[in-house]
């Protein structure tokens, strides 16, 4: 909302500068988001009374006066020619500040001391000639010592953020009751009682609601022999300062009226209204109907109309319409000022996309007592600016009057909610600056006036008691006192264990939006059914994510357009897919992607290699490790985001937690990705079952191992995991770790053979192992071996 | 052999040991002069094959000679050798200047960061953590919330929708976890809820469509403003240093009561005034207030007994004052240059 500052001084007196006045404003909850300076400003400037003029000792041209300012007599020294006894003046005191910068400072002139100085209309940046000061219009400026604001004074225009509780600063009237409360200034409504002549407004119009809860009150009035023109300069300087457009004077009158009351007006051409009758009545489904702006809206049952004898004319609360509107021609108008049902308006607006400043007010909640001031107003001023004849009286058909709302207040309870006491004499006094009555004692007894729809509890006058009390009076508090509370939420707690484990690893964590387009998606679209989003800002975002692998590969693809391709990254996040049930679900994944070289930078002490499979499961390894987690098994498997036959179900206890591979061709080629790429996707929450509540320790044995190095010829087609399954299930008890520490193919191994070399450690708890506990374990192992995999050992 | 020609024998040795010496210039000399003075075949160890062959009274007396310059060569020996090991020889020198062996360093995201300071700092107060879905239905993310069908507060929040009909949203706040909380127990309460949040904006350098909040909700008997401001201000100084300030001003949100926002002295002037808060000394954190009544209707709470209050957080915009980050868009793009800074 913008308000003009010269606008709001028509209904209170405020005083300090702009700056002072928008921080108030802001105190009290509305916040000026702008403030823009509109032609010259000066301060500091008062009315004088030129008492006498003498002849300055030392120089010709100048004067020396003495000039009441109200209160005191000031001596100034004046060089203008048309300085005389008797004028009324505007004098710039010590401290006034002039447009331009000019800063008025006491000065001795010629060795005359000088406390002020007479202004001239161009020294205060107005129309006119520097060859003599300014005189005052006595009618304007009644006394001396009155603040000069100029012929045409400089303005301010405020930027309010209204929040939508407070329809009623949605006019300068409302911002001016604001500034009355905060000063403590009388606020000035302005003239709204317009000279009637005519026949009787009852013999002129008839007005029937058909939907008295759409529309509680509607009242109008006709104003005959108008004169279509333009607007007078105060008028449309007005309009144009808060930025709406002057287009002629009497839709400018209810503009006006709409921006100080905040009551939103409509003026029809009366001699284009069939039958003289207005009826009020909900449109019909697929009605059709042409607005102002010349669009033709197709209406439903929910929408309310403003009907002549055969027509709509008006889309009630929105927008007039196109048959009706004011126009040169127009003589006579039927000015309408009605309430609207809120919810009403807000649907029509919504479904019609439509945003008038009509809607907003009404959509907020107009005052429907405010309906008829209104009306009264702008009559008023069309008679005085438009010439137009006020017929006798008002066409009122006001079904929905409604009791004004009564409220208590407990003067504890203000404690109880601020944390400290308001005394007694603060609250009454705010409520009633703020325009509100209350009687009583310990529990106050309030009514709500009916611009203040949003007062309806006993919570909402503690806020405004606060609000104009100061929320900077209110004391901070920390409260001592003991209550525990476990503040721990395991999910949350596991996912920072997992992302530091990674870090640990040398990941580095990204995030991204998770709103990603129907391709992203469409890359797990069957097994994991996309969820979409109705309203998107755009096509490439119009989908929650399904997995976090093609946001990873938006981070790689984004790294090496900007030359960074060794990358180990991951991410932590939701994704979102129908279940096969259709129901919405929202797991925590975590993806990992390891892509470019081994190592981030080459190292002169050896050669960097592609990153490879194994690299990536010894992170996943490790990751499982750290978490206390049971060994993750590979299983090949298929996933439509990794290469056939490099692609591997990741399961923990058989129970399947996410997948692990190379990164398949077409999304290589889809992100444009050239090095080789390894990722893996894993449920965390599915994780996070296997973790055990708490580590128990198991018992360090006192006594020595006994290390067997074992290397076998195996086919190549037998897998390591086979045989460190066979060997652990024939290991024995005492049997504690089996590690793969050589493969070997080549010289010395026959073709299609391979060597794999077994380091297994055997320790007891209760005793020194000796080759007689170990020494049949070994030889059962390669009589296994060699019955199972025709395995020889390597001597 | 006699004695004598040995003793003319070890002189001779020495003599020439003496000019070999003089004579070593790198570690590969070092070592032939070792090979070929104290070697197992060299030139000392002829002499004492030499010794078995004099008679018993001159042997003991030559031994001795013989083992003291033993002795002397190995000491030159150790000490030529050692020079050469220590001054640069290409071959043998040790190049301490050379990089280690590059570690990959892994950097948490910087939202996440700033988003674990926060829930180290509340969880100091006795705030636990909870979390809540972001698919969510209108109910809790605005009907529970006091924010019924056809409020204007709607339009304040432009949402994403899921579901329409079955009125499925993005939770456009982490205030809908306020009331999964109250509804799954009873006070007292000390919660917050880190959390993603979508809304319908265009992105540009101060908004993004998904941003993250932090939420606050503190409900007991006798909770007041005034302990609403005492946790904000301990927040503050916790984050950004003992001499934060705060400010409250009166603001509008549907779930709170009074309702404020909340600012900090601005982090660059530290409250003087500057050109990033535009003179004023303050910047703009986010919204806070009493919880309303209407809010504990929903979730059955006896409104009279209990009191509350409730904050929210933007975690972008308090991270792009700590580090200093222009455009709210660096956060998800994962420059691994801006990343890396972490």
């Amino acid at each position: 909302m913008k308000i003009s500052t010269n606008w709001l001084r028509r209904y209170v007196s405020f005083h300090g500068d702009i700056d002072t006045l928008a921080q108030s404003l802001t105190n009290v909850g509305l916040e000026i988001e702008e403030i823009e300076a509109k032609g010259s400003s000066f301060s500091g400037v008062v009315s004088g009374d030129i008492l006498s003029v003498e002849k300055h000792p030392k120089a010709d041209k100048l004067s020396v006066c003495k000039v009441d300012v109200g209160g005191s007599i000031l001596t100034i020294v004046c060089g203008a020619p048309n300085v005389a006894s008797g004028l009324r003046v505007p004098v710039a005191r010590i401290g006034a500040k002039l447009p331009g910068g000019l800063a008025i400072t006491q000065a001795t002139l010629r060795g005359v001391e000088s406390y002020g100085m007479i202004c001239s209309s161009k020294e205060l940046g107005l129309d006119g000639n520097a060859d003599g000061i300014l005189v005052l219009d006595p009618g304007r400026y009644p006394g001396p010592g009155m603040t000069v604001e100029g012929e045409n004074p400089g303005d301010s225009v405020l930027t309010v953020n209204v929040t939508p509780n407070r329809p009623d600063c949605l006019s300068h009237i409302g911002i001016a009751r604001e500034i009355g409360a905060v000063q403590e200034v009388p606020l000035r409504m302005p003239e709204a009682s317009p000279a009637e002549d005519g026949e009787s407004v009852q013999d002129a119009v008839a007005i029937e609601i058909l939907d008295p809860k759409a529309c509680p009150r509607y009242a109008a009035r006709v104003i005959r022999d108008v004169h279509i023109g333009p607007s007078p300069e105060w008028l449309s300087r007005l309009l144009e300062s808060v930025g709406i457009r002057s287009i002629n004077n009497i839709v400018d009158i209810t503009n006006f009226v709409l921006m100080e009351t905040g009551h939103p007006l409509h003026a029809f051409d009366f001699g284009r209204i069939a039958g003289n009758r207005i009826v009020i009545r909900k449109a019909e489904n697929g009605e059709r109907f042409r607005t102002l702006d010349g669009l033709e809206r197709i209406l439903d049952a929910e929408d309310l109309l403003i009907c002549d004898h055969e027509k709509p004319v008006a889309l009630a609360g929105i927008m007039g319409g196109l048959n009706s509107e004011i126009s040169e021609g127009t003589a006579q108008v039927l000015l309408e000022s009605a309430y609207f049902d809120p919810m009403t308006i807000r649907k029509t607006a919504k479904h019609l996309g439509m945003s008038t400043e009509a809607s907003q007010r009404f959509e907020r909640g107009c005052d429907p007592e405010m309906a008829v001031f209104a009306l009264n107003r702008a009559a008023a001023l069309m008679a005085e600016i438009a010439g137009g004849r006020v017929l006798k009286g008002i066409r009122d058909s006001y079904p929905g009057k409604r009791p004004q709302v009564q409220l208590s207040m407990r003067l504890s309870r203000i404690e109880r909610v601020l944390g400290q006491a308001v005394p007694r004499e603060d609250v009454v006094s705010i409520l009633h600056r703020l325009g509100l009555t209350v009687e009583g004692a310990e529990t106050l007894r309030v009514t709500a006036p009916t611009f203040r729809p949003d007062l309806k509890a006993e919570i909402d006058l503690i806020e405004e008691v606060a609000r104009h009390y100061g929320y900077d009076r209110i004391e901070p508090r920390m409260k001592s006192h003991i209550r525990f509370q476990d503040a721990r939420n395991p999910l949350v707690t596991f996912m920072e264990s997992v992302r530091q484990a990674m870090i640990g690893m040398g990941f580095t964590e990204t995030l991204n939006t998770g709103l990603v387009s129907a391709q992203k998606t469409g890359v797990y679209g069957n097994s994991r059914n996309p969820i979409a989003v109705q309203n998107p800002l755009s096509p490439d975002s119009g989908f929650l994510r399904n997995t976090l692998i093609t946001d990873l590969l938006d981070n790689i693809s984004w790294n090496n357009n900007r030359m960074a391709v060794n990358l180990r990254l991951f991410q932590i996040g939701k994704i979102f897919f129908r279940n096969p049930e259709g129901i919405g679900v929202e797991p925590v994944s975590l993806a990992c992607a390891i892509s470019g070289q081994r190592e981030e930078k080459a190292f002169w002490g050896r050669p960097n290699t592609g990153v490879n499979y194994y690299q990536l499961r010894g992170v996943l390894d490790a990751l499982s490790q750290s978490l206390q987690l049971p060994p993750c098994q590979l299983v090949p498997s298929e996933d439509p985001a990794l290469s056939k036959g490099h692609c591997f179900e990741i399961r923990m206890n058989q129970t399947p937690t996410g997948f692990l591979g190379r990164l398949g061709q077409d999304l290589m080629k889809n992100w444009d990705i050239r090095n080789e790429t390894f990722v893996f996707e894993v449920f965390l929450e599915e994780m996070m079952r296997f973790r055990p509540a708490s580590v128990k320790t198991k018992p360090l044995s006192r006594f020595p191992s006994v290390l067997r190095d074992l290397a076998w010829l195996v086919d190549e087609t037998i897998q390591s995991g086979q045989i460190e399954n066979l060997i652990r299930q024939n290991g024995g008890p005492h049997l504690v770790s089996v590690d793969l520490f050589d493969l070997y193919q080549g010289k010395q191994v026959p073709q299609g053979k391979k060597s794999m070399a077994y380091s297994l450690c055997f320790t007891s708890q209760e005793r020194t192992l000796t080759d007689a506990d170990v020494d049949p374990v070994i030889a059962r192992l390669i009589q296994e071996m060699q019955e199972t995999f025709s395995a020889s050992l390597r001597q | 052999m006699t004695g004598r020609r040995i003793k003319n024998r070890i002189r001779e040795l020495s003599e020439a040991f003496q000019q070999d010496a003089g004579a070593v210039r790198n570690a590969k000399d070092a070592d032939g002069l070792r090979i070929r003075y104290l070697g197992r075949s060299g030139l000392l160890a002829d002499l004492f094959t030499l010794l078995g062959s004099l008679p018993a009274e001159e042997k003991k007396d030559a031994g001795r000679e013989l083992n003291e310059l033993k002795k002397k060569f190995q000491a030159t020996v150790d000490a030529v050798q050692d020079r050469f090991k220590r001054s640069g020889d290409a071959a043998c020198a040790f190049d301490y200047t050379l990089p280690g062996e590059p570690i990959w360093i892994g950097h948490k995201h910087p939202l996440q960061i700033v988003m674990s300071e926060i829930q180290a700092c509340f969880q100091g107060m006795g705030f636990s953590v909870a979390q809540g879905p972001e698919m969510e239905s209108e109910y809790y993310n605005f009907e529970a919330l006091n924010i019924p069908k056809g409020h204007p507060a709607r339009d304040m929040q432009d949402t994403f929708f899921i579901d329409e009909e079955k009125e499925i949203v993005l939770r456009t706040h982490t205030s809908p976890v306020q009331v999964h909380v109250m509804e799954s127990g009873q006070p007292p309460i000390r919660i917050i809820a880190p959390g993603r949040c979508y809304r319908n904006d265009t992105p540009d350098a101060t908004h993004s469509p998904v941003f993250h909040q932090v939420e606050g909700l503190c409900v007991d008997e006798g909770v007041s403003f005034s302990d609403l401001k005492g946790v904000i201000l301990a927040f503050a100084r916790f984050m950004f240093g003992s001499d934060m300030k705060i400010r409250f001003r009166p603001s509008f949100f549907p779930f709170t009561e009074p309702s404020a926002e909340y600012d900090f002295s601005c982090l660059i002037c530290r409250g003087k005034g500057c050109r990033v808060c535009g003179g004023s000394g303050w910047v703009e954190i986010s919204g806070a207030g009493m919880v309303n009544p209407e809010v504990f209707k929903y979730v059955g709470y006896d409104a009279e007994r209990y009191t509350g209050f409730a904050f929210g957080m933007g975690v972008e915009r308090i991270s792009m004052l700590l580090y200093e980050v222009p455009d709210i868009r660096m956060f998800f793009e994962n420059d691994v240059r801006f990343l890396k800074q972490f």
